[in-house]
């Protein structure tokens, strides 16, 4: 039996169908692959466990669930019951939750297997995976580069054969840049889509779950398990129906108008990437889709609004880490409570999650309510409006995800706000993007473009980016 | 006190009620605080990572309820904020509260000053709210435990406008304010379980002033009595500050009951900046008219609907309706048993005689409603006198018995057969011979111990009326 890691989870799961191979075969050879990777991409692996949860399935009756026997891995900021989740924190370090996520127990119930908890930024905050209490994680197409983040450990574990597909979640582009840096498919769903009971906050109105997958069919498929309404998350979306969004996946795009930004060409983005999205757009032209130039809102004033409303939320979801119930208590001697709150929290959280506790704390403050965060919560509206309008235009935006094709390890963005231009506004306007790598560079890094479509419209998503993968996958390159 | 030193008090109010809801605010745990320690908690209100809000609809419902009962305009549109500070009893480190848009706003309550005067107290708002944890200070081993089982539990915060003078008003305005939320269903306001909770804010201004002065805040009052001291001590204080040219710090302040003064409660802090913003992982409150509507029809008769009833309707006095409506179980009690009798005022002196007297601290009444219904109509239709009524309802008192089986069983009818009764009259009057010569010449007491020696005779049944009329009859021959 060639190597089972290779499969996408579509292969999987009628691999087990057609009794090739059974789950606890493929669940010990991804187990195997993840004991010799050096990646650092896992925190926890559930050994045991999985292989005895394989066994049960193997030998149980019903053998229908959706995604049965895939192995998968979920970012260490998802809650899963009796296993440590740590949002890659001093402060989590021993944390163990007393119940699943939502989104977990959907994908145990639909019969697919937990490998384990995957390595992020702390808490979310970074774009590298470098910024994590368990050390940085690597990427697999080069170790001496970052994976990007906050999702760089489910990112860099589907890259890497570790996992058939994992969960990331996106803030302000989370799941999308580190797909993108690690050559696999990412997924950022319409907010509310996905229920984020269970996931540890960092900025309530901006933190989406998503599956990181290798093709595009895969991300349709594990979509479909997740997009169901929970009553336990208040802005979960009510529920209409069962969504089978890899239905009509192969339609094609005749028809479809596609909105190439005219302002994204600057200096800061990198040539293979400029000349990717050229090329799709050239793609879709041809399969009977229409290019329409549209305009991103500025980008800078975004990602302002971003960085101001994602702190503040940030500070106060943060602040529930006070040594009190769980979580990381200073064993320092302390004389009085604000004592105890101080060194627990500067010694429990790492600099950059303090910085933007700190910021986050300041633009809510009485000195600057007004100047910051009540001006942010208005230009997000206006900016809301501009994508309304540009989507009564087109049905897709194409453009990139990310400004580089790579980041060396220990790279200093001089302004990792600007980096984020292509991601940001998504989630400011819950609006769902999907990122899918369409080339390569010569030294072999992956080339990747991202489509943003209105919200709820997952389904025009999946059948451009269905049709980009196709094609070249057919081996006309870029 | 209104007046002193030419200046005047201007009082405003919060109080905190706990609303009746099986469960709490934002999550499934029931909502009972006599339970164990930390056995009413999930994850939701311990505010474990990853977990989220849910509104409770019937702390909607009731919050609504109030606004109708207090007279104010309900907000169809109304949000949850994050009121963000830290403190060991506030697990998320934040409060959902409402602070921009309150559920309702623009009330008022009618309450009887001193002068007996209607003065209309201004509401500002109500809102809805969560409850913190309880804190318990252990001073001998310097341990502070807390008890999650508070945190989370929906709160009304019901805010006047600063209308109140003097502290006998707003010791009114309390009284009334409770009444009106245990009678709505709203809360059941036992102040002694901390379920309606009063803070003061007061400042003072000179009496032709309408500048508002620097204002403290008076907290953890926890009865009427020592509200009322509580701002008496604090308006006497504000002044004397002031005349002796010093400024009135604005600051938090707990009442001392023993010292009768206030000391403040804060060593720092005060304006705490607690950088309000939307709640992000709560939808608005959507209340539409039909809503509204249906909550207003479903409002029950309050204590002054009662009060007006009972004395226009049943023509009690003013003093026994009172007595009634006091308290809601009583008057619900009352209008148990006229489902039962007409007889409604030996049905009031039974209650605020008998069954205050019986009653115990769990505010149990021990006599069915059907059966004291029965002795108030057996009463007035002369079946048992007043006394065997009295009697019967102490004898009846948590015992499972009919009064009518009762009073056959121990014979405790009254005698209405005149005949009989004039012959024990006779009988007495020549028993008694001296007591009749006491009479006759000017002792009017000699005649009670006739009366008395008839009753007792009679084993307490005879008709009463009819003895007195027979005796006099007798004794004026």
């Amino acid at each position: 039996m060639s190597d089972l890691t290779k499969l996408d989870v579509r292969q999987i799961v009628d691999g087990i169908k057609d009794k090739q191979f059974s789950c606890a075969e493929i669940t010990s050879e991804y187990l195997k692959k993840i004991s010799l990777s050096s990646l650092n991409e896992y925190i926890t692996v559930c050994k045991e466990d999985v292989i005895s949860k394989a066994q049960k399935l193997d030998n149980s009756k019903d053998k229908n669930g959706i995604l049965f026997g895939v192995p998968f891995c979920v970012k260490d900021n998802i809650c899963t019951r009796g296993i440590k989740t740590t949002c890659a924190s001093k402060m989590l370090s021993d944390f163990v939750p007393v119940g699943d996520a939502f989104c977990v127990s959907l994908l145990n119930d639909s019969g697919a297997l937990l490998l384990g908890k995957t390595n992020m930024d702390e808490f979310a905050m970074g774009s590298t995976s470098e910024i994590s209490f368990f050390g940085t994680v690597k990427n697999p197409i080069n170790q001496n580069f970052s994976t990007g983040g906050s999702s760089g450990g489910s990112a860099a574990s589907v890259s890497a054969f570790t996992s058939a597909f994992s969960l990331g979640s996106d803030t302000g582009g989370s799941i999308r840049q580190p797909s993108a840096l690690c050559s696999v498919v990412g997924l950022k769903p319409t907010y509310s889509l996905i229920s984020r009971n269970g996931l540890i906050a960092y900025a309530s109105s901006l933190d989406t779950i998503g599956p990181i997958t290798r093709t595009v069919y895969d991300s349709a498929l594990i979509l479909s398990v997740l997009a169901k309404h929970d009553a336990n998350d208040s802005t979960s979306r009510a529920s209409l129906k069962d969504t089978h969004y890899t239905l009509g996946i192969e339609d094609g795009v005749k028809g479809l108008k596609i909105g190439v930004p005219e302002d994204i060409f600057f200096d800061g983005v990198d040539e293979d990437i400029i000349k990717a999205v050229t090329s799709c757009a050239e793609i879709l032209k041809r399969g009977g889709a229409q290019i329409v130039p549209i305009k991103l809102y500025n980008p800078e004033i975004t990602a302002s609004v971003y960085s101001v409303i994602s702190c503040a939320e940030a500070s106060s979801n943060l602040a529930r880490y006070d040594a009190i119930r769980y979580g990381y208590c200073s064993d320092k001697k302390v004389q009085n409570l604000d004592e105890l709150y101080c060194l627990s929290r500067s010694d429990g959280f790492g600099e950059v999650v303090k910085k933007r506790i700190l910021f986050g704390t300041y633009v809510l403050s009485q000195e600057g309510y007004e100047k910051y965060y009540k001006k942010a919560v208005q230009i997000r509206s206006i900016t809301s409006d501009h994508y309304r309008q540009v989507f009564s235009v087109c049905d897709c935006i194409l453009c990139p995800t990310y400004p580089k094709v790579s980041l060396p390890l220990g790279y200093q963005d001089k302004n990792p706000y600007l980096s984020d231009i292509f991601t940001v506004f998504q989630n400011l306007c819950h609006l769902p993007a999907i990122s899918l790598s369409v080339g390569k560079t010569t030294s072999g890094f992956p080339v990747s473009v991202q489509l943003t479509s209105n919200s709820f419209r997952e389904d025009l998503l999946f059948k451009s980016a269905y049709f980009l993968e196709q094609y070249i996958k057919g081996g006309v390159g870029v | 006190m209104k007046i002193y030193k030419g200046y005047r008090a201007i009082i405003g109010l919060e109080v905190h009620a706990e609303l009746c809801t099986d469960t709490k605010m934002f999550c499934r745990c029931k909502t009972s605080s006599d339970d164990e320690p930390n056995s009413n908690i999930c994850p939701v209100c311990m505010a474990f990572p990853g977990s989220l809000p849910i509104t409770n609809t019937k702390a909607v419902e009731l919050a609504v309820t109030a606004g109708i009962a207090l007279n104010c305009k309900i907000n169809c549109y109304s949000r949850f904020d994050r009121k963000n500070y830290f403190y060991p009893d506030l697990p998320k480190a934040y409060q959902i509260t409402q602070f921009y848009h309150p559920i309702c706003e623009n009330g008022f309550l009618d309450i009887k000053t001193q002068d007996n005067e209607i003065f209309r107290a201004g509401i500002t708002r109500i809102h809805l709210e969560e409850d913190a944890g309880k804190l318990f200070h252990d001073i001998s081993t310097n341990i502070t435990q807390i008890d999650f089982n508070r945190s989370g539990v929906p709160l009304i915060e019901i805010v006047s406008e600063p209308c109140f003078n003097n502290s006998a008003d707003v010791v009114e305005y309390l009284k009334k304010l409770r009444s009106v939320l245990i009678y709505s269903g709203v809360s059941k306001c036992r102040m002694n379980k901390g379920e309606f909770r009063c803070d003061v804010n007061i400042s003072v201004q000179k009496q032709d002033d309408t500048t508002l002065g620097t204002r403290t805040e008076i907290k953890n009052l926890n009865s009427f009595k020592f509200i009322q001291n509580a701002i008496d001590a604090e308006f006497i204080r504000q002044v004397d500050l002031l005349c002796e040219g010093n400024d009135v710090i604005q600051q938090t302040l707990r009442f001392d009951t023993v010292l009768c003064k206030t000391f403040p409660m804060r060593s720092k802090e005060n304006s705490a900046d607690y950088r309000y913003f939307p709640e992000p992982d709560l939808k608005p409150v959507i209340v539409d008219v039909s809503y509204i509507q249906n909550c207003r029809r479903a409002l029950p008769e309050l204590a002054d609907a009662r009060f007006k009833r009972y004395t226009e309707k049943y023509l009690l006095s003013d003093t026994q309706a009172d007595a009634l409506t006091q308290n809601k179980e009583i008057s619900d009690y009352f209008e148990q048993c006229l489902k039962y009798t007409q007889s409604t005022k030996t049905l009031c002196d039974l209650i605020t005689g008998e069954v205050f007297r019986l009653i115990d601290d769990k505010f149990v009444i021990g006599i069915s409603a059907e059966n004291l219904a029965c002795i108030a109509s057996f009463c007035d239709n002369a079946v048992i006198n007043a006394s065997t009524a009295k009697r019967l309802v102490s004898e009846l008192w948590n015992k499972n018995l009919s009064t009518e089986q009762y009073i056959k069983d121990n014979d405790l009818e009254q005698l209405n057969d005149e005949e009989v009764i004039r012959k024990i009259v006779i009988c007495v009057l020549e028993q008694n011979s001296k007591a009749v010569g006491d009479f006759k010449n000017g002792k009017v007491n000699a005649k009670k111990t006739i009366v008395g020696a008839v009753m007792a005779k009679s084993k307490g049944k005879a008709n009463p009326v009819i003895v007195q009329k027979l005796v006099d009859d007798f004794l004026s021959n």
